[in-house]
């Protein structure tokens, strides 16, 4: 079964969360906060353009967003794999964004990842479940 | 120039406390959390790592061993 164990005291709920290169040759593991009340999933511009994805190209669809301190317009692409809790997701919207140095993290899991599966989060505990719905 | 040990996650923390890390070879568990790496870079510095990231080719991965402070609360 698919399982984290995370430390129930912090501030945040942070994973790692693994990127397939736009080549398909490589991947990178970055720390993310899962976030249930993002639409997006959203990792830093300077990881996606590592990862060949190209964040400055003007052809890019951009995405309105709306964050804690106003609205604001982001970079959209696809990533060809992301995975996390041991679940993999294909060809995932990412918004290309970044997040201050202080949250410790590279991005967030939001919606458009954990949207496929069944989410549990045992808060008390510190256990988040992802699994395929049956 | 020879390679950094592998080590653990729990060793990685307590080697670099408080700092961002670029890592290779590294050993994923069932749940895509990180269990071991190799040390490329390491700095109190995101943007150090990242510019690092350009240097290395492969399977990496960055993680950071701190935390946020217990009075500093979180909302994107």
């Amino acid at each position: 079964m698919p399982r984290v164990i995370y430390d129930p005291s912090a501030t945040s709920i942070v994973i790692d969360l693994l990127l397939e290169a736009a080549d398909g040759r490589s991947s990178l593991l970055i720390p993310v906060v899962l976030d249930t009340g993002a639409s997006l999933t959203i990792v830093a511009t300077d990881i996606m353009a590592q990862l060949g994805y190209d964040p400055a190209n003007p052809g890019l669809g951009r995405q309105r967003i709306i964050t804690g301190s106003g609205v604001e317009y982001a970079p959209r692409t696809t990533v060809r794999s992301a995975t996390a809790i041991g679940q993999k997701v294909a060809n995932l919207e990412v918004l290309c964004h970044d997040l201050p140095p202080e949250s410790g993290v590279d991005g967030l899991l939001g919606l458009s990842f954990l949207k496929h599966f069944k989410l549990t989060i045992r808060f008390h505990k510190g256990i988040i479940d992802l699994n395929k719905e049956r | 120039m020879a390679k950094n040990p592998l080590l653990s996650r729990e060793k990685i923390k307590n080697k670099y406390p408080d700092q961002w890390l670029l890592l290779e070879d590294c050993e994923l568990d069932a749940s895509t959390s990180l269990r071991k790496g190799r040390v490329l870079a390491h700095s109190k510095d995101r943007d150090e790592i990242h510019r690092a990231l350009s240097k290395h080719s492969g399977n990496l991965c960055i993680h950071f061993t701190g935390t946020l402070p217990p009075d500093t609360g979180v909302i994107f």
